[in-house]
């Protein structure tokens, strides 16, 4: 169970796109406020709006990518018979794919909300940025591309999985750096200047990020590639608009009440909204989301097992 | 035979290295090899798995690019594109589109050469009806099964009337019906003046089929030569005998006896596998049983034959069968196909052949 | 050719077969449907035919954009990865040809859909916009101003060009031009100044324009003056103001004043105002009772829309357009697609698209920073990072700025023609230039990639 988890988390390590996706929405964010600061004026707030917005979007492709790689791909190309043909339980197998995809999936989650918040510390004074956490932010990715490189030239180890690895721990290194600098390079206490609340509101995207993904290895057990990233894709937009499309028709029509329960209401996971002007995220709004993104991937996942147990097998 | 001096395929202090990311050698594939090939050969590149000879196809193709070396394909650099007008290729593997019918596969392939549309349909027809794939209609390749898709990968390397046929592995992924139609037609092939080049590490099919071989090591060519030079074991002979009565066996026991000084090893010769699943196969569809998937094929198609023979027509089973007959067919006529041969055979040119005759197979 | 022909079809026939393409028709149609169903204007006939033709249009074009991409880049590379190109580059076809075989199929398949699209909501908008749906004024508004291709003819530049240079010349002479400060800048912030002067109209005064037509409107058309200004105040309210018109033979006449807030506004005038010299003179009178300055748009201030075609040829050329930035995307697919294995080439395009999105913002900030140095840090000289940033600004702008081009269905569904200069335009630009350019990398690349490398 935790080796075919292990692996699964391995194999989509070793993926380029994974590499590519995390980096560039690292990149993006790091980059977003030397465009941003110039032009307009509630910095902060665009920082923190288009930042999660990359941090979704990049999540999305993330995780139906890697649930199609380890499921879809997997059962075309054989190589799941060859594991379900050693005394493997199918239903442990399906969520031991789910969890070593869960595993990277928080580590993207993880990197990018360290991100965010580094983006926003940077422009916490209006036309000035902060060259600390941007600089840190921004150089992170290329050292551990770089040390990735080195290891590659001198030992002949994976580069993308290595990369992606060194990434994480040198961003996150960046982040406890930057924590203890001020903006003129003085020291300080730890985290001073970063805006800790976000880090509900990351926390509610990841586990969004976590029900999609539920979703599209439910999907990929069944469905090719494409379909899969479109039907997740839809889904994300009904969602979004959840309220719109069958909230406000869910009393009268029995669609609008079938599609408002059925399809997950993304709107509970972005919250970021409600931090314009100094508000805060109440933890009870995290736990009562987290409750029902707990339920509805119980909930999917127990359709995704019994489609996976019912699946033949080339 | 006159043309048999004309090399068409000629490699020269080949190599190949493949690098990793930083330009540096990760792999010696080929190291460093020569041979030459002349028209109308059959010619086999044996080796073990990894031993590099998908990768001098590849080179001789154009695929892949030589470190160094020379490569000539009909005197040309293997990337020259008119020069493919006259190549056939069968790749290790079928990678054919999946949702193509057969038919539309081979016609596709037959617009990449040019050819006009009647002509196309003809050799379709002709080529379908060969690798005995004419009735799958409107079925896709993705519906077929690995050794249907390995036959219509064998019709669309003979599209375009080769003259040189280059077959990766050509046999893996055939029932032994296949099997034993594309050594036919291979030997079909080399009798009309084509050359054929085959990579293969099945031994038993390269040696019925090639008149020469190399066999690759660890890039290098380990041994080349033709095979009855490097098969045959000088000081041991075979002479294979049929109808003779218990006294007439006695009688030739004796005189061996007086011979040699010793007494001579009696064996009966066994019928080889191939042989006795095409007669079980071959009662069976007598008694109509119909299958849904590859039939047994026509021997070679009418386009190959060239003008002045069209024989071949008929069913690939009643072809082997009837090669015990005494009448020789164009496919049965190559004896080494079979060493150790059932009783009936023309005793006379196997003999001939066990005791060294020299000559080219195809003569006779 | 019948090479590359064949390549196309197969490569159309495999993405029937594989439902690729009834996914897309469906995607199409739920667009087609779905757009002017969930989104309502404010039921106005222009905002009816906005909502269709530019909103679905817009919409279609996206949903064409991702798949051409996707489809483009799997092409190339799925045929590297799974071998099957080996099949075909062992026959005698030029790499070059393979790429042309796949764009071509490509193409067609973007035809096919965008002729639908077209059809489609054409369709729809007839059914739409019949007589009876709407009221007499409505529909005849909608009829002339809306469902037409209207050629639009901006006000003649006032002279200001010279002007700009004489003044710039005395600033140089007498020494007060800023230190540190380009001729080149100086010029265009005084040019822009004095274009601003020339377009505003001060309390009580009077401006006035002269637009010369480069062909006469067609008799029993309508003629429409539009203009679009904003006020001088903070208090952005109706103002009263007059339109004169005019000639060469000066037949002056007088038109209604009117009271209407800053915007665009367009008024229908007759057209024998129009003058033998195909000119027409129009003034302004600021007439408000609040002594408040009326600043018309530097470019779009005053300007003269008439009938030049109907509107079905104008969707026609939209669609055209449109299928020119297809053709581009599925060049930008392929040679990714022979670059790259999958997932990266399809998020590197996309990713060069949206930046290609982003050229109009990228523009923004290299003006805004040439414009007087620095706009960041007016005191101290540009630090390393910003002048970097600069500099990549600069240097994806010098490539995508010719790719961004006017947003055809604005004009479409404003009744605005979209001219065939326009059409030619992007042709040269999407398909000769970048296409050409693009399409010459990936052959190029392709030319020199080694197949069936063991990995």
């Amino acid at each position: 169970m935790i080796a075919i988890a292990w692996l699964t988390a391995l194999e989509t390590v070793r993926q380029p796109i994974c590499l590519i996706l995390t980096t560039s929405a690292v990149l993006f964010i790091g980059v977003l406020p030397l465009v941003v600061n110039y032009t307009f004026g509630e910095t902060g707030k665009v920082i923190r709006d288009s930042g999660l917005a990359v941090f979704l979007l990049m999540g999305v492709l993330l995780s139906t990518y890697a649930a199609c790689l380890s499921i879809t791909r997997e059962m075309k190309s054989g190589t799941i018979s060859a594991v379900l043909s050693k005394p493997v339980n199918r239903t442990l197998f399906l969520l031991a794919k789910f969890a070593g995809i869960t595993g990277i999936i928080l580590l993207y989650c993880l990197l990018v909300a360290v991100a965010v918040i580094m983006s926003e510390r940077t422009v916490s004074e209006l036309y000035e940025i902060d060259f600390y956490s941007a600089g840190s932010l921004l150089v992170a990715p290329f050292v551990a591309y770089l040390i990735a490189g080195l290891i590659n030239y001198f030992s002949d180890r994976n580069f993308v999985s290595n990369a992606f690895a060194l990434q994480f721990i040198v961003v996150m290194l960046a982040f406890v750096w930057t924590g203890f600098v001020d903006r003129t390079g003085a020291m300080q206490a730890f985290g001073l200047l970063y805006n800790w609340k976000l880090i509900p509101a990351a926390m509610l995207l990841t586990m969004a990020l976590l029900t999609l993904l539920a979703i599209a290895v439910t999907l990929a057990t069944r469905l090719d590639a494409v379909p899969t990233l479109v039907i997740c894709s839809v889904v994300l937009m009904v969602g979004l608009l959840s309220d719109y499309f069958f909230g406000r028709h869910a009393e009268t029509w029995w669609w609008a009440e079938i599609g408002y329960a059925v399809i997950p209401n993304w709107q509970h996971f972005w919250v970021v909204d409600g931090l314009t002007g100094g508000g805060e995220i109440q933890w009870s709004v995290v736990w009562a989301t987290g409750r029902y993104a707990l339920l509805y991937t119980t909930g999917v996942l127990c359709l995704a097992v019994s489609l996976f147990n019912f699946s033949e097998i080339k | 035979m006159e043309e048999t001096s004309d090399i068409v395929l000629s490699v020269e202090g080949l190599h190949k290295v493949f690098k990793d990311f930083w330009g540096r050698p990760r792999a010696k594939a080929v190291n460093g090899i020569d041979f030459e090939v002349k028209r109308g050969e059959v010619f086999g590149l044996l080796g073990p798995n990894g031993s590099g000879k998908s990768t001098t196809i590849k080179m001789l193709l154009g695929l892949l690019h030589p470190t160094r070396g020379k490569i000539h394909v009909l005197g040309k650099p293997p990337r020259d594109v008119q020069s493919k007008v006259r190549i056939g290729y069968l790749p290790e593997e079928s990678y054919l589109y999946p949702y193509l019918t057969a038919r539309e596969t081979l016609d596709f392939y037959g617009r990449l050469f040019d050819l006009s549309g009647p002509e196309r349909r003809q050799r379709i027809d002709q080529l379908l009806e060969m690798v005995g794939l004419q009735h799958t209609g409107r079925r896709t390749i993705k519906e077929f099964s690995k050794g249907m898709a390995r036959r219509i990968g064998l019709a669309q390397a003979l599209i375009n009337n080769p003259e040189i046929v280059i077959l990766d592995e050509p046999t893996s992924g055939l029932d032994p019906i296949g099997t034993r139609q594309v050594k036919d037609l291979i030997q079909t092939l080399a009798e009309r003046g084509k050359t054929v080049f085959l990579s293969s590490h099945l031994l038993a099919d390269v040696e019925d089929v090639c008149d020469r071989i190399a066999i690759l090591y660890a890039g290098q060519v380990q041994a080349e030569g033709s095979i009855v030079d490097l098969l045959q074991v000088d000081e041991h002979y075979l002479v294979p005998l049929s109808g003779l009565t218990p006294d007439q066996l006695q009688n030739v026991l004796r005189v061996l006896r007086e011979t040699l000084g010793a007494e001579p090893e009696l064996e009966h010769p066994r019928r080889n596998l191939e042989q006795f699943f095409m007669e079980v196969i071959s009662k069976a569809r007598a008694s109509g049983g119909e299958i849904s998937g590859a039939g047994a094929g026509k021997q070679v198609a009418d386009y190959l034959q060239g003008a002045e023979e069209t024989s071949g027509g008929g069913d690939v089973l009643e072809e082997i069968l009837k090669e015990r007959a005494p009448e020789p067919s164009p496919a049965a006529a190559d004896p080494a196909s079979e060493p150790v041969a059932p009783a009936g055979e023309d005793l006379d040119g196997r003999i001939d052949q066990l005791l060294g005759d020299q000559g080219d197979p195809k003569d006779e | 050719m019948n090479k590359v022909w064949a390549i196309a079809m197969i490569a159309l026939r495999s993405s029937v077969r594989s439902k690729v393409v009834i996914c897309l028709m469906l995607l199409l149609l739920v667009t087609i449907i779905g757009i002017p169903l969930t989104v309502k204007g404010d039921g106005s006939p222009e905002s009816k035919v906005q909502v269709l033709v530019s909103y679905t249009l817009a919409f279609s074009q996206i949903i064409l954009a991702i798949v051409t991409l996707w489809s483009g880049c799997a092409a190339v590379s799925t045929e590297v990865e799974d071998f099957r190109i080996h099949l075909v580059v062992t026959k005698p076809v030029r790499r070059a040809q393979i790429w042309l075989g796949k764009w071509l199929g490509l193409l067609v398949m973007n035809a096919v859909a965008l002729l639908l699209t077209g059809v489609a909501v054409y369709g729809l908008l007839a059914y739409q916009t019949r007589a009876s749906e709407w009221k007499e004024d409505e529909y005849a508004r909608l009829q002339e101003e809306v469902l037409v291709a209207r050629r639009l003819v901006p006000a003649d530049m006032p002279p200001v060009d010279r002007a700009a240079t004489l003044h710039l010349r005395e600033l140089i002479a007498s020494g007060r031009l800023e230190p540190g400060r380009s001729p080149e800048a100086a010029f265009t912030a005084i040019r822009q100044r004095m274009l601003i002067q020339t377009n505003s109209v001060e309390y009580g005064a009077t401006r006035s324009w002269s637009i010369t037509l480069p062909t006469r409107p067609p008799a029993g058309r309508k003629v429409f003056l539009q203009y679009k200004y904003q006020l001088g105040s903070l208090v952005q309210e109706p103002v009263s103001g007059m339109w004169f018109l005019g000639n060469n033979k000066d037949a002056r006449q007088i038109m209604i004043p009117l009271q209407q807030g800053p915007g665009t506004h367009s008024l229908a005038i007759p057209q024998e105002m129009v003058g033998e010299d195909l000119e027409i003179i129009v003034g302004y009178s600021n007439i408000h009772s609040n002594p408040t300055t009326v600043l018309f748009d530097v470019n779009e201030g005053v300007q003269i829309l008439y009938f030049q075609d109907p509107f079905v040829t104008n969707l026609c050329r939209t669609l055209l357009i449109q299928f020119f930035q297809l053709a581009l995307y599925a060049a930008l697919g392929l040679t990714m697609g022979t670059l790259f294995s999958m997932p990266v080439a399809a998020f590197t395009s996309i990713f060069i698209i949206i930046l290609q999105l982003f050229s109009g913002f990228i523009e923004t900030i290299t003006q805004d920073a040439a414009a007087d140095g620095s706009s960041v840090d007016p005191e101290g000289a540009l630090t390393i990072v910003e002048q970097l940033t600069m500099f990549m600004y600069k240097g994806v702008h010098l490539l995508l700025k010719p790719l961004s081009t006017n947003n055809p269905l604005e004009l479409l569904s404003s009744g605005v023609v979209v001219g065939w200069d326009i059409v030619a335009a992007e042709f040269l630009v999407k398909i000769v230039m970048y296409t050409g350019i693009i399409g010459g990398m990936g052959v190029l690349l392709f030319n020199r990639r080694e197949l069936g490398i063991p990995a």
